[in-house]
């Protein structure tokens, strides 16, 4: 039996073969031999998530838009077809040309959540690399990552060579230029690192030396390298209007967790929650044209004969031209038989205009993320919302004809008591009441009400990056109490595995000594840590400890001000004055306006070239 | 690409009385691992960026009006795949065809496009190419023409209801065999449409029987209506 027939034979014996095959519409395909630079794009969990990431198709578009350039696609293989690929020593390839991953000159990671980390030790092992980056001595197979877990990468320093903090459209394309040019010359891996490092944004972690107080906390990160800043600042694109966004997107055979045109609306949030770290990585705020949003969704939607448009942001009411753009939007949806989604609303600028615009384009349930069951704890995390803002918005979704409403709630924000838990039951209770005494409700259903908590984990870049994590034991009493506390039916209660919640904030905060710990726990058998069917938190437990460090040490311990965090290299824009300034504002229960009503002076405005730095008009 | 389709075009015709096409095509190299469910998807995205004038059902929910005749098993390759539906206007079959294919990915190419002549329900056999890989060709060819000459292949059958005894004698006629290399060429004719055949119940019954085993590839080759083809 030739190769493709014995691999045909492989991918039909595992669930899902349409995974591994790749060949879908708008998918790249070039002949090797004609370009200068393989590029692997590796996402580390499965396919239907991977392919559901809108930085992916940005950047894919965007480096096969080059000649010299081919990407492709790489996804973490779903344990059954890994189990039969290592049984037959396939090696894990690129879906377009179907050849290995270690034939690749660079293999780009994107870091979209913590718990992936081992997922790329474990696709790199696949594919015939070394994990560990001082076992890559030669320029190929340089290993990158990308994305939001960048703004602190320690815990995975050791593995990979490169990373670019902030966004991609400009950076990327200059690393590769680097590396061809690296390539051409036949400069070492070490010469080609201390130019790319020059390159804005780029972090190359061997180039910095970590040294630690006797207690384990960090006492100094220095250059070891001449030339090499001592600060690593984020690149942004200026004007998202002129910035490149694929007219085309790879059509998925199988249903992914979103398979829809999505339009990015703009970049960053004028809000300032003070838990949300994308809230802050993502600053200044910056507005696509709603004139540009309108053509790329055509575009879009002609292109890959897609059903569905997103419209995609952190707070898609806020976006400044949403009425207009809706309006036009509709007429075009309608005619083709579009459906229209708008994720992410707030809660206290959701108007009725809004909600007719909505519901002519989509029926199911709505969401709404109080976060905090009381006032005070919505002024700690500065949400700036009321309660009646949040009665407000569910009586015109019941006046609307909405049954069910879904409440979001995290436990564990600083300051947070026994009480504030209880008042988000007590909350979900009042907008049951609410329901049944509304005029307009549907007659025919009864209301249901799900609140979903979630247990906030403390993240680098934000004002919380000092607070420590409730322990494992105060979450789940947190969660059990809240259960009890529920008398009514209509009130539906979801919780998330605090467990991973607990490993999640160990990673987030993380040192370069938790690398060990990675290499090991993936050794263990750790991988798919965010699928809760392959997490074994017992492994890492024993990972840490073989390596002498504890979950204590990194989760629930409070820093002091003047501590210096593994990050503190890395810069995002937000100065840490200002961090501080909302950590102390945040433990008096004091609000900060939202940047459309007064500039907080956050510092990332110093990263716009335009506008004499004013990021909102 | 075309400007946006537009949907609200006059018909000819009132729209129940515009006749069904039946569009054929191929499925073949990497488009085998789609299953049935995902080729409705995957059809539906090609027509829209086709720019065809594709009727909608007209319900709560409207969605593109597309049946489809013998839904083939995910893994298989056919030359005969059928999809009918229904346009608000006519066009020219061949340019139906033409914006089609350039629309689908490279495996499923459209070959040709008719007015529905028959309905489903017409269809009663089909032809299938079977690719084996045995571990002895010519021992297996020998063995399996013999297997098929029985006057009765019982085997286990997986149902709603549980494992049943069918007899595979009367579902299929084995109309050649020959070896090429390694492989062995099968090519069967079967039940069809009403009463489903799957050709790999029949190999599979020959591994249970003779402890023999190897791989199959499956090509759906024609499908028919009586003694003609279907149309």
């Amino acid at each position: 039996m030739d190769q493709k027939t014995a691999l045909e034979q492989l991918i039909l014996s595992v669930q899902k073969p349409g995974r591994y095959v790749g060949g879908e519409p708008g998918s790249i395909v070039k002949d090797k031999n004609e370009v200068s630079l393989r590029f692997a794009f590796c996402f580390p969990d499965t396919y239907e998530i991977g392919m559901s990431h809108l930085g992916m198709k940005i950047l894919y578009g965007l480096l096969n838009a080059q000649p010299d350039i081919w990407c492709e696609r790489v996804f973490a293989p779903w344990v059954d077809m890994e189990e039969k690929m290592r049984a037959q020593g396939m090696k894990l390839y690129g879906l377009e040309s179907f050849d290995p991953l270690d034939e690749f000159d660079i293999i780009g990671f994107t870091l979209q959540y913590e718990l992936s980390f081992t997922n790329i030790l474990n696709m790199l092992d696949l594919g015939g690399i070394p994990v560990y980056s001082k076992d890559r001595p030669g320029l190929k197979n340089l290993v990158i990552a990308g994305g939001p877990c960048c703004c602190n990468p320690e815990p995975i320093a050791d593995f990979v060579d490169l990373f670019q903090l902030g966004e991609g459209e400009e950076m990327l394309p200059e690393i590769c230029r680097c590396y061809q040019d690296a390539k051409e010359r036949g400069l070492s891996k070490e010469e080609f690192l201390l130019k790319a490092c020059q390159i804005g944004g780029v972090y190359v972690p061997a180039f910095y030396d970590v040294e630690y107080f006797p207690d384990g906390r960090v006492k100094s990160i220095t250059p070891n390298r001449p030339g090499v800043p001592a600060v690593v600042e984020k690149r942004i694109i200026q004007d998202l209007s002129t910035a490149y966004y694929p007219k085309n997107f790879v059509v998925p055979f199988i249903d992914t967790v979103h398979d829809r045109a999505i339009l990015e609306l703009m970049r960053g949030c004028i809000r300032g929650c003070r838990f949300c770290q994308a809230g802050f990585l993502y600053r200044p705020l910056r507005e696509k044209s709603a004139e540009v949003l309108c053509r790329q969704g055509k575009d879009l939607c002609q292109s890959t004969g897609y059903e569905e448009i997103s419209l995609s942001s952190l707070s898609s009411s806020d976006y400044s031209e949403i009425e207009p753009l809706l309006d036009q939007l509709y007429d075009y949806t309608q005619e083709n038989h579009i459906n229209l989604a708008l994720p992410s609303l707030r809660i206290d600028n959701f108007s009725e205009e809004l909600l007719d615009k909505i519901k002519a384009v989509r029926r199911s349930g709505l969401t709404f993320a109080p976060e905090a069951g009381t006032q005070r704890l919505r002024d700690v995390i500065n949400k700036n919302i009321t309660e009646e803002d949040i009665f407000t918005s569910c009586r015109l979704a019941f006046e609307g004809g909405y049954s069910a409403v879904k409440l979001y709630f995290m436990p564990g924000l600083p300051t947070e008591t026994m009480y504030d838990c209880e008042q988000i039951i007590d909350l979900a209770q009042q907008v049951v009441g609410l329901y049944h005494r509304c005029p307009g409700r549907n007659k025919d259903r009864g209301v249901n009400v799900t609140v979903s908590v979630s247990t906030f984990v403390p993240k680098p870049q934000t004002p919380f990056q000092w607070f420590g994590q409730d322990t494992l034991d105060q979450i789940v009493e947190k969660q059990l109490h809240m259960k009890d506390c529920i008398t009514s039916k209509k009130i539906s209660f979801k919780y998330h595995a605090s467990k991973t919640s607990v490993l999640e904030a160990v990673f987030a905060r993380g040192d370069r000594r938790l690398c060990d710990v990675v290499y090991n726990a993936w050794k263990k058998g750790c991988y798919f840590d965010s699928w809760d069917e392959h997490f074994y938190f017992d492994r890492w437990e024993q990972a840490l400890q073989e390596a002498g460090l504890t979950v204590w040490f990194y989760a629930n311990r409070h820093r002091e001000l003047d501590e210096i965090f593994p990050w503190s290299h890395l810069s995002y824009g937000v100065s840490e004055a200002f961090l501080k300034r909302e950590w102390e504002k945040a433990q008096k229960a004091q609000t900060t306006p939202n940047c459309r009503q007064q500039c907080a002076g956050c510092g990332a405005n110093r990263l716009l070239a335009r506008k004499e730095g004013k990021c909102v008009e | 690409m075309s400007e946006a389709m537009p949907m609200e075009r006059e018909t000819e015709l009132p729209i129940e009385q515009m006749p069904n096409l039946r569009l054929f095509y191929r499925k073949r190299g990497r488009a085998k691992y789609i299953s049935h469910l995902d080729i409705t998807r995957c059809m539906q995205r090609s027509l829209k960026r086709a720019g065809l004038p594709v009727w909608y059902t007209q319900g709560f929910n409207p969605h593109m009006y597309m049946t489809f005749a013998l839904p083939l098993a995910l893994g298989y390759e056919s030359d005969y795949e059928c999809m009918d539906l229904r346009f608000t206007h006519l066009m020219d079959f061949e340019e139906i065809q033409s914006r089609l294919n350039a629309a689908l990915p490279r495996d499923i190419q459209v070959w040709k496009v008719d007015f529905q002549k028959e309905k489903p329900l017409a269809i009663t056999q089909a032809d299938y190419r079977l690719t084996v890989y045995p571990q002895d060709p010519e021992r297996f060819r020998q063995e399996f023409s013999a297997f098929c000459e029985q006057p009765e292949i019982l085997t286990q059958k997986r149902t709603k209801k549980g494992m049943k005894t069918v007899d595979l004698k009367p579902e299929f006629t084995l109309l050649g065999h020959q070896t090429e290399g390694e492989r062995c060429i099968l090519t069967l004719r079967t039940t069809a449409g009403q009463k489903n055949f799957n050709p790999t119940l029949l190999t599979d019954a020959f591994w249970a029987a003779s402890g023999q085993t190897g791989y199959v590839q499956v090509l759906r080759t024609a499908v028919y209506a009586g003694e003609k083809l279907f149309e």
